[in-house]
């Protein structure tokens, strides 16, 4: 029984969507060139799209070389700039001046299992560890950006993600399924989701009593999870208990002049009510305020942020978006999946974001199910590695509260409640009292954080495990030996890398060469 | 040392001499030069000739190679040059282009390194007569700049084609020398002779009307000195 798959319907056209149908339709190019298979692509006339965060992890390389979308054109069309990693400014106690850290994005070669960490552990270096193995968070104190000109698109002497501008991104997307990638496109509103006796999607009910049949449906649809929410009724499941985070204030600046130079990180500054973000674009500076409206109301984070900008609030063009804190129980039923924030959204505090779309997309097109009676093993395959991946993003943002030291507001100080720690966070860092994070704590091929990112995090945040021992003469030696490697691969790096924004303008300027 | 450079001028600098084919001056000490299309007949028959990008703009640039090792010129031996021609980049040493508008040449500036130890009040050529007009040497440097400048562009133009049709590579030369580090010969391109020669014929037949292929072909034909540059790398290494 059942049928092949031909058809696969996304429904909404914000970067979810778009994204979604860019993966499915570069994957499977030969079979949409043949009529094989079809990408339809519906979103509504009327309904203005959720901009998901301004921030890319490095993935975004892949997946636009992936598409065929070349950097320079994704760079000069979206605004976009360099992002290193994040710096994180007053998490670890009340005055956010006095003490910072990075997240950075390069690898830092024979960490992963922890031995560097340990080595900083156990010679009271722990909280140097980021620069001691890196030259990333220096590259990011200087302004940097983390390649030359000469590199090639998506090359780099550091590892790398974007700041961009989705509005911009959605576009180029659009034009990039239709016109290269033959992506089908409609405009229409969809009226009513038809399903079969199992409960599967049959069609879409469009105006004019037009119905859009399909094999497979992506809800694409953002909150409102029109598939997967409201037709097929899959429940709703909060994560504010863990992540109290719930709306967010935000707001455009401009640079105090045209040529100030472009940070390479996203700033995330902690307040007394949750942490302001600062991304860099060309010609204006995204700030947000985060906060939980169950412990700070509007007024109060209008001002804070205001204050932080060093301006009067009534000055301050501010939009307020709420969401909650959460996701589907299940992300793939029957023959529909949600990407994007159908699926389910927490807080941007490391623009997990849209590096869940990246990862969705590809999941779905590498494993395109062929044949609708795939369809329950698919899906159960999908469900049991997205749930682990929300469950482990859920655990890195809450590390970040978790450890702090802050005490200025009910706030922070719930945030440490062991009741609002999610149980395998408790786990981890019962055993990170006593070791630093190795890869092996962490089972999944392609884990989302690796132990790198948490082993940031704990030194950032002063939270040092109790070796017991001495280090051994041959880490000691290896240990020397990267310090020496990295102090001359900093200091190279600082006198050859060009500052971000002399780097961008050249990109817009000549562009990047593909080889 | 580095010196601050000034604008050549005719009062200034009305007495400035400048002293030829002294070859062991620190000016000459590159172990590569750019190179223009125009040049490339003649060059080929002494030097490697290969692509490389600009540093400061990324863009593809022709590059004849003169070492293989930071900084060192081989073809620089005993105060001798060992070639017959030279390119149009090192004859325009020690003077160089001051332009403020990188893309207009009407701004360009011929500029002079105060500090240059080629520069003399008695020695050599002088660079302005007695009326304060440019000197035959002079003229000489203007006209180098000129033939750079507007090469520079053409060449540009050439080696985008090359690239549009999937011809330029990043090559790696291999040799084993001792003590050589691959530095020196890092980050250049070549071209791809089997995307060549499977070029549809359109794209051939175009190729050499426009003059591209006869170039490539020259291009092609200078690696030989590649082998060359290896064994006076060695000779000067076992003179050390």
């Amino acid at each position: 029984m059942g049928h092949t798959i031909a058809v696969i319907v996304i429904v909404g056209g914000g970067t979810a969507g778009w994204l979604t149908a860019g993966y499915l339709a570069a994957e499977h190019r030969e079979r949409v060139a043949q009529g094989d298979l079809r990408i339809v692509l519906c979103e509504s006339p009327n309904i203005p799209t959720v901009g998901v965060g301004e921030g890319t992890w490095p993935t975004m390389r892949s997946t636009l070389a992936r598409l065929g979308i070349s950097e320079t054109q994704f760079m000069v069309r979206c605004n976009a700039t360099f992002k290193q990693g994040s710096k994180f400014s007053g998490w670890r106690h009340n005055n956010s001046s006095e003490h910072c850290y990075y997240h950075p994005f390069a690898f830092a070669p024979g960490a992963e299992d922890g031995s560097l960490a340990s080595y900083c552990a156990l010679t009271n270096q722990w909280q140097g560890f980021s620069t001691l193995f890196g030259a990333q968070q220096s590259v990011c104190e200087a302004q940097l950006a983390p390649k030359n000109i000469t590199h090639a698109e998506f090359d780099g002497a550091l590892n790398y993600g974007y700041h961009l501008d989705v509005t911009a991104f959605g576009v180029l997307l659009s034009e990039h399924c239709q016109s290269v990638l033959g992506v089908e496109h409609i405009v229409a509103d969809v009226q009513e989701v038809l399903q079969d006796e199992c409960g599967a999607i049959t069609a879409l009910r469009l105006p004019d009593n037009q119905e859009l049949k399909g094999d497979l449906f992506v809800d694409c649809t953002g909150f409102k999870s029109l598939l997967l929410g409201d037709a097929l009724r899959v429940p709703f499941r909060s994560e504010a208990h863990y992540l109290f985070n719930d709306t967010a204030l935000t707001t455009h600046v401009n640079y105090p002049a045209p040529d100030s130079e472009i940070d390479s990180c996203t700033h995330a500054r902690a307040t007394c009510h949750g942490w302001i973000w600062d991304i860099g674009l060309p010609h204006r500076r995204g700030v947000g305020h985060v906060f939980s409206s169950g412990y700070a109301d509007v007024e109060q984070v209008a001002t804070t942020l205001a204050n932080h900008l060093g301006t009067d609030e009534a000055g301050l063009d501010f939009r307020k978006i709420s969401f909650a804190p959460g996701r589907r129980d299940r992300i793939w039923q029957a023959n529909c999946v949600a990407i994007g924030l159908s699926a389910g959204f927490v807080e941007p505090l490391e623009a997990s974001a849209l590096v869940m779309i990246e990862l969705s997309a590809m999941a779905l097109a590498e494993g395109l199910p062929r044949h609708t009676s795939q369809l329950p093993i698919i899906a159960k395959r999908f469900n049991a590695a997205f749930l682990y991946r929300w469950d482990r993003v859920i655990d890195f943002l809450k590390l970040h509260y978790a450890l702090s030291e802050r005490d200025d507001s009910q706030y922070w100080r719930d945030h440490r409640k062991t009741t609002s720690l999610p149980e395998s966070l408790q786990e981890l860092l019962t055993l990170w009292r006593y070791q630093a994070p190795r890869s092996s704590d962490f089972p999944m091929a392609r884990e989302v954080f690796q132990s790198l990112s948490y082993q940031y995090v704990l030194s950032g945040l002063g939270y040092k495990p109790d070796l017991g021992r001495e280090p051994t003469p041959d880490l000691i030696e290896r240990a020397q030996h990267a310090i020496a490697h990295n102090q001359q691969v900093t200091n190279q790096l600082i006198h050859q890398l060009p500052g971000n924004r002399e780097l961008i303008n050249k990109i817009h300027r000549y562009g990047l060469s593909t080889i | 040392m580095r010196h601050a450079t000034e604008i050549l001028d005719s009062k200034k600098h009305q007495h400035l001499h400048i002293i030829n084919n002294r070859w062991s001056d620190a000016c000459y000490q590159a172990d590569n030069v750019n190179v223009v299309m125009s040049e490339l007949q003649n060059l080929v028959h002494d030097y490697p000739i290969f692509i490389a990008k600009n540093p400061n703009t990324g863009q593809f640039q022709l590059r004849a190679l003169l070492g293989l090792k930071g900084g060192v010129n081989l073809y620089v031996k005993d105060g001798q040059w060992r070639a017959h021609c030279f390119p149009l980049d090192i004859l325009s040493r020690p003077f160089r282009l001051f332009m403020p508008e990188s893309d207009n040449m009407e701004t360009g500036a011929i500029a002079i390194d105060p500090g240059s130890a080629l520069i003399s009040e008695n020695e050599g050529e002088p660079l302005f007569q007695a009326d304060g007009s440019a000197s035959a040497r002079l003229q000489r440097i203007n006209q180098i700049f000129s033939a750079l400048v507007n090469g520079q562009q053409q060449s540009a133009e050439f080696l985008q084609r090359l690239h549009q049709l999937g011809l330029i590579e990043p090559v790696s030369i291999n040799l084993t020398l001792k003590n050589l580090p691959n530095a020196a010969i890092d980050g250049l391109y070549g071209i791809n002779e089997d995307k060549l020669s499977a070029l549809p014929s359109e794209a051939l037949i175009e190729c050499h009307k426009n003059g591209d292929l006869y170039a490539v072909h020259l291009m092609l034909s200078s690696s030989v000195h590649i082998e060359k540059l290896a064994r006076w790398y060695e000779e000067q290494e076992s003179d050390l």
